[in-house]
């Protein structure tokens, strides 16, 4: 009866992982919804300035902003990377590093060097490891973020 | 980052963010900020076919650079918090999934784990019946 009993621990241990992993599920489950929410206030914001900007833009052509010219040369890319501070949400962070990296590749090939921006404490420790040249770590960004970061 | 831009030390930036298309997927995507591509023009174009007859252009003031100017970064910034946003929405639908499946596994490891257990307790069972039997047909 020997396996009977380690068999029987091994279903406890089991069960109680499943309780912790279900009250995570629940705790994001409405956690998420309050992330929708705030993401879906912000959406008309982001869009309309987005309109208001491509109106005037259009309707000036002749002032070109610093910002609107294309550099013909391009010897350094700045990346800012937005990822979660904290782990268990599947291959969310790994996926979106394996995006930047590619296409952090294809610049490198043409020559251009990389900045990049890390928000996120899980991008920092990435970009810490990556080797690419991290000019600004922030992280901990909290429920209400200020616009300004 | 935007004072490098300004500096001339950046020469394109982009920023890296999750969209989130539904709660089962989140997409990575990469957009460029700056230079500001030309498929905005393109939008606002867009929007002025859509737009109902009978509705003017706006009058801006003071002077449209002005404007721009105080404008462009507001805009950058906006488009940065809400990847934010998007992200920290992404983050929890993607760790409410991750759990989900989690938690399904340990369902699913439970139940073979238990079938294992009664299969031996009824071995046992069985073997202890024979032997009483044996015990008792040997007597």
């Amino acid at each position: 009866m020997a396996a009977a009993k380690e068999i029987r621990t091994q279903i406890g241990s089991i069960k109680n992982t499943q309780k912790i992993t279900s009250a995570m599920e629940m705790v994001a489950a409405s956690k998420m919804r309050k992330a929708q929410d705030l993401m879906k206030a912000g959406q008309p914001y982001a869009k309309q300035i987005r309109n208001v900007v491509g109106h005037i833009a259009d309707a000036n052509p002749e002032y070109k902003h610093d910002y609107m010219v294309e550099r013909s040369e391009v010897k350094r890319v700045g990346y800012i990377v937005v990822s979660t501070d904290r782990g268990l949400c599947g291959g969310l962070n790994v996926n979106l590093f394996k995006a930047v990296v590619k296409d952090a590749v294809a610049w490198k090939q043409q020559g251009a060097e990389l900045d990049f921006c890390a928000l996120g404490s899980k991008a920092g420790a990435f970009f810490r490891n990556y080797g690419g040249n991290l000019i600004a770590a922030k992280s901990g960004l909290g429920k209400h973020q200020p616009l300004r970061v | 980052m935007l004072e490098a831009y300004d500096e001339g030390r950046l020469d394109r930036l982009y920023v890296v963010y999750n969209e989130f298309v539904n709660t089962m997927t989140q997409r990575p995507v990469v957009r460029q900020l700056l230079p500001l591509s030309s498929d905005m023009g393109a939008d606002a174009k867009h929007d002025k076919e859509n737009a109902r007859p009978g509705s003017w252009d706006y009058l801006y003031e003071p002077d449209a650079k002005a404007l721009l100017d105080s404008l462009l970064v507001r805009f950058i910034e906006s488009q940065v918090y809400q990847a934010v946003v998007e992200n920290g929405a992404c983050e929890q639908a993607a760790r409410m999934i991750a759990m989900k499946s989690a938690t399904d596994n340990a369902g699913n490891l439970i139940d073979d784990l238990e079938m294992v257990y009664n299969k031996a307790r009824q071995a046992a069972i069985t073997q202890e019946i024979s032997e009483i039997v044996g015990g008792a047909s040997a007597v």
